[in-house]
């Protein structure tokens, strides 16, 4: 057979089969055949060599002509099984579940430490953390509580040794931070606190706590009221309600308490608000003037204020989790609940 | 505290609602938690702030709402001075310890007619929630209420020779109360004393002897000053509070010690009769303390954030009872009244006039600059490592840093220091504080067990508390530790993901090492070019039978600190290849004993520069393979950056690799 003829077999027996291809590995194994590495159409071409010079032109421009039209015949057979015009043979009961991956869970009280994080970081504070084995000089004398005061009764405590202790509270950071910087201090500081305290639905010994500290020249109790309320819409949204009640914090004066609206009844008062419509969110109130003593702070030059907010009752009153044991048991039937 | 809304009206004629009244009181930081009518008035559940033990009674809650409202405050009237004869000629007071009880008084009313009380006097009572006894104590918890001041009245007969000694109590000294319960003294305890014996544990609770009764014909009036730190580990040693332990605890008025007295005399005189001796049995080392302190106009507008008029700051304090000494449109300086002891210097009078002015009237604008916030590295690495777990699979844990000691003991991986422990645990076996994460995450496992859960996949990025020199502060390290109940190759797997998610460019080596809390077999330890970073492997078959676990969990832990400094803060873009790679597969046989970290080492060391990766894709051991002998599969990518690999190029360093793989272990390639 000539090379002109033996080309034109191929080429008709090549179209014929990418035409009668049914399935996409009908499709491949056509494509193997002529198109392949190994195929018919590479064959060939290798074979040009062989050829009398005198046709070696010609049958080149054959050659890639009829590459062409397979490739041609290949594009049109993949676009037909792909588009389901092939006789179906397989047909997929499309209702079965999908095959999941599988994935994790963020643990709510992250998630809403990190929301707190997140919306004081907008407003331009640092992040800062301190030791959970606290100096009892930072836990208290620093923070102008005497050894007299109630809060300082052993019992009361997680001692360690004489002076060392499980902190009670994140506030011992203010003075470890602003020991170490010089105003103006913006600052959040994340943290576990102990307090001996009977395991119940409402009460755990140990929890969570954000603290806040703000100094600056010309702070004062309306940039308190300012920020707060800020914090408190970022959190609950645009509506929601504030008050400030006056409070007692040894390191804070004047000290205050700042409620929200209640979230569950919208003020309409409910068993979760007590009936009083109000939510108590947080403790507040401008540095004392004898803690910025300890930290060596000119108190006549800078003003401040802080804050300190439990993250177990906010997560508990966003997602209405009715226990706080759950939030340290890690059950996975109520971690898999949670999505941020 | 309990308060009335009829009895506060007694001393301030304000015209509010009860539901009225009970936002101002909210307002003026007495935080009204509830209300409840009783009868025709209605009773204040109030939050008391511990600084403020001058609202433990009517009328400090009433001065409070006198000056908010600018109203008249009306006092009690005291009287009590006494007729009869004189009260030296009856008793006489003894401290013997001052420290504990700089202040004692006692009065003598005779020929009293204990009965019950008048309906003015139990009304009052029982609105907020004390239960009438006789119209002598009565008297005593009325006053209490009113005033502030805990009395208690003596059956004046039944004390041995009369006369009171305040004393520590003598070892052995035996009590029996008025709630019928016989008390064990002890030195630390302040009592009062007759002439022999104790008769009443100080400023907590009377003695049953010396009760009044319906028998008694004379009263003796106690009225005292304790120190407030004694009431305190005295009433907390005997388990029992009581309404006089309480204010005792909190600071009384020192002035209000003889004033209650006298009030209650006169009171007692009304509503049982008899006659009130002349003067009063006392003894008094107290001190007067004044306490002075200036109020600067600017400093109170710079700390509030607003103006308040000079005249309006005075007229507060004044309200309030402060006494003022000088006055001008700059400051003014004051004298605080005797009941306010919280009040020490400038700070607590701006805050003063800013609760009764209105904490509502301070307005909401922040003026502060605008500053950009720095977020500290551990806290992103922390983030993007949480990120990263929970798209892995695995759900985030939170679990208490307080184990059981021995438990704690178990993890030394990190610390062979003796665990700290607290001195009170809340609960059993819940003392010691963590040396590693997985002390407190694996009893979780049990847990989710217990509750029917199937597979978990659990982790904690937490502190581990590992102990230094006695007396200092431990170091926290933080720790990413995880519970897997997948294979071993799963949890490294992911060990592998987490870092290379994170940017560390080395390659972690596990390398066989024992430790407690991991099976002898499938245990090692993590590097990171050498160092060791953390632990993984098999839960020790002895913890998974200590919890229960029917099978035991894949553990690790991983030092967060050691991981973060190798991670790298941002990804570094490396061109793509310019000429294609070419990937061969391999299989080998070779000794059981050969590890593949050897294997690759070894590959990689022979292949020369164009093999770009040795990558693992299985192990084998079977009945067609001689005994002792694996098979590992691999395969191994080549790439030159310059040109296209030929076959012979690729071929020629997989000779070189299978050479030095049989040199180094015998290794023989496996054919078919």
């Amino acid at each position: 057979m000539t090379v002109k003829g033996e080309l034109a077999k191929i080429r008709e027996e090549g179209l014929k089969e990418f035409r009668a291809a049914q399935s996409a590995e009908e499709v491949e194994a056509a494509r193997i055949k002529y198109m392949g590495r190994k195929g018919l159409v590479s064959a060939q071409f290798s074979k040009l060599g062989t050829v009398e010079p005198e046709l070696r032109a010609e049958t080149g421009k054959a050659l890639n002509e009829m590459k062409g039209a397979f490739s041609k015949a290949l594009n049109e057979a993949e676009e037909r099984v792909k588009g389901g015009k092939a006789t179906p043979r397989e047909r997929l009961d499309l209702t079965i579940p999908g095959k999941r991956p599988e994935r994790g869970r963020y643990h709510p009280i992250t998630m809403v430490q990190e929301e707190m994080i997140e919306i004081f970081q907008g407003l331009g504070f640092e992040v800062v953390e301190g030791p959970e084995v606290e100096i009892e000089f930072y836990n208290f004398e620093g923070l102008n509580i005497p050894k007299e005061h109630p809060a300082r009764e052993p019992r009361d405590n997680f001692y360690i040794s004489d002076d060392l202790l499980l902190r009670t509270q994140t506030s011992p950071v203010q003075i470890r931070a602003m020991e170490k910087r010089k105003p103006p201090v913006r600052l959040v500081s994340p943290g576990r606190v102990y307090r001996p305290d009977t395991v119940d639905s409402t009460h755990h010994y140990m929890f969570t706590q954000i603290e806040g500290l703000m100094v600056e020249r010309g702070v004062s109790f309306a940039d308190l009221k300012g920020v707060l309320e800020l914090f408190a819409k970022g959190m609950f949204g645009e509506d929601v309600k504030t008050r400030f009640v006056p409070s007692y914090f040894p390191f804070t004066e004047p000290s205050a308490q700042m409620d929200i609206g209640c979230t569950f009844c919208a003020g309409k008062k409910c068993d979760v608000c007590g009936g009083t419509g109000w939510l108590e969110l947080l403790g507040c109130g401008m540095v004392h003037p004898n803690v910025f003593k300890v930290v060596g702070y000119d108190y006549e030059e800078f003003t401040g204020w802080a804050f300190g907010v439990g993250v177990e009752r906010l997560a508990m009153r966003k997602y209405g989790i009715n226990d706080i044991r759950l939030l340290t048991e890690n059950d996975v039937r109520f971690l898999r609940q949670f999505w941020k | 505290m309990k308060a009335s809304y009829k009895w506060l009206k007694e001393y301030c004629n304000f015209d509010l609602s009860p539901e009225e009244l009970a936002v101002k009181l909210t307002d003026l930081g007495n935080m009204v938690e509830s209300m409840e009518k009783v009868g025709d008035d209605v009773c204040y559940e109030i939050e008391t702030l511990y600084s403020r033990p001058d609202t433990l009674y009517h009328v400090g809650i009433a001065r409070d709402i006198a000056a908010l409202l600018k109203l008249e405050l009306t006092l009690p009237e005291l009287g009590g001075e006494g007729a009869g004869k004189d009260v030296s000629e009856w008793t006489s007071v003894e401290i013997v310890h001052r420290d504990l009880c700089p202040c004692y008084t006692g009065r003598i009313i005779s020929g009293v007619e204990v009965g019950p009380s008048p309906e003015w006097l139990t009304k009052r009572l029982v609105a907020v929630g004390v239960a009438p006894v006789n119209n002598v104590a009565d008297v005593t918890n009325y006053v209490m209420m009113e005033m502030g001041q805990p009395l208690h009245a003596f059956d004046y007969d039944t004390l041995e020779e009369g006369r009171i000694v305040v004393r520590r109590a003598k070892k052995g000294e035996k009590l029996i109360t008025i709630d019928h319960v016989e008390r064990e003294l002890d030195s630390d305890m302040l009592v009062i004393a007759d002439g022999k014996n104790p008769v009443a544990v100080a400023g907590v609770m009377g003695g049953l002897d010396t009760e009044v009764g319906t028998g008694t014909k004379v009263v003796l009036l106690e009225s005292a000053h304790f120190d407030p730190l004694s009431i305190r580990r005295t009433s907390r040693w005997l388990g029992m509070e009581s309404e006089a332990s309480y204010r005792f605890e909190r600071r009384i008025d020192p002035k209000g010690v003889d004033a209650s007295s006298r009030r209650a005399a006169r009171l007692i005189r009304e509503v049982a009769g008899g006659e009130i001796a002349k003067g009063v049995a006392v003894v008094d080392v107290r001190r007067d303390e004044a306490r002075e302190a200036d109020l600067r106009h600017a400093r109170l507008n710079l700390l509030l954030g607003m103006d308040v008029p000079m005249e309006e700051a005075e007229g507060i304090l004044r309200r309030l009872g402060f006494e003022v000494l000088e006055s001008s449109n700059e400051k003014v300086r004051v004298r605080a009244p005797s009941w306010r002891g919280d009040i020490e210097g400038e700070a607590d009078l701006i805050e003063e006039v800013a609760r009764v002015y209105g904490y509502d009237r301070v307005p909401t604008e922040p003026k502060a600059s605008v500053r950009l916030a720095n977020i500290p590295r551990w806290l992103r690495m922390e983030r993007r490592t949480r990120d990263l777990l929970v798209a892995m699979g695995y759900y985030e844990a939170n679990t208490v840093s307080l184990v059981p000691e021995d438990l704690a003991e178990v993890f030394s991986q990190w610390s062979d220091g003796k665990p700290l422990k607290v001195r009170n645990p809340v609960r059993t076996g819940e003392g010691a504080l963590r040396k590693s994460v997985l002390a407190s995450l694996l009893p979780i496992r049990e847990l989710n067990q217990d509750h029917g859960a199937g597979e978990c996949r659990l982790f904690e990025i937490g502190r581990a508390f590992l102990p230094g020199p006695r007396g200092k502060q431990p170091e926290e390290r933080r720790m990413i530790a995880l519970v897997d109940d997948g294979s071993y190759v799963e949890l490294k797997g992911a060990v592998e993901e987490l870092l290379e998610g994170l940017g560390v460019q080395e390659r972690l080596k596990v390398e066989q090492e024992e430790a407690s809390f991991l099976d002898e077999g499938v245990g090692g330890r993590i590097a990171l070019c050498g160092e060791t970073i953390g632990h993984i492997g098999k839960m020790a078959s002895g913890l998974a039978e200590r919890f229960g676990l029917k099978r035991a969990p894949h553990l690790c832990e991983l030092d967060a600190e050691k991981v973060w400094g190798s991670a790298a803060d941002k990804p570094v873009f490396e061109p793509l290849p310019m000429f294609p790679s070419m990937k061969r597969d391999l299989a080998v046989v070779i000794s059981e004993d050969v590890t593949w970290e050897e294997l690759r080492e070894e590959a990689e060391r022979a292949s020369g520069d164009i093999v770009r990766e040795v990558s693992f894709f299985d192990v084998y051991q079977g009945e067609e393979l001689p005994k002792g002998k694996k098979s590992i599969a691999f395969t191994v990518v080549y790439r030159a950056d310059d040109r296209t690999l030929s076959r012979k190029e690729a071929e020629t360093a997989e000779e070189r690799i299978l050479t030095a793989l049989k040199k180094k272990f015998q290794a023989e390639l496996r054919s078919g």
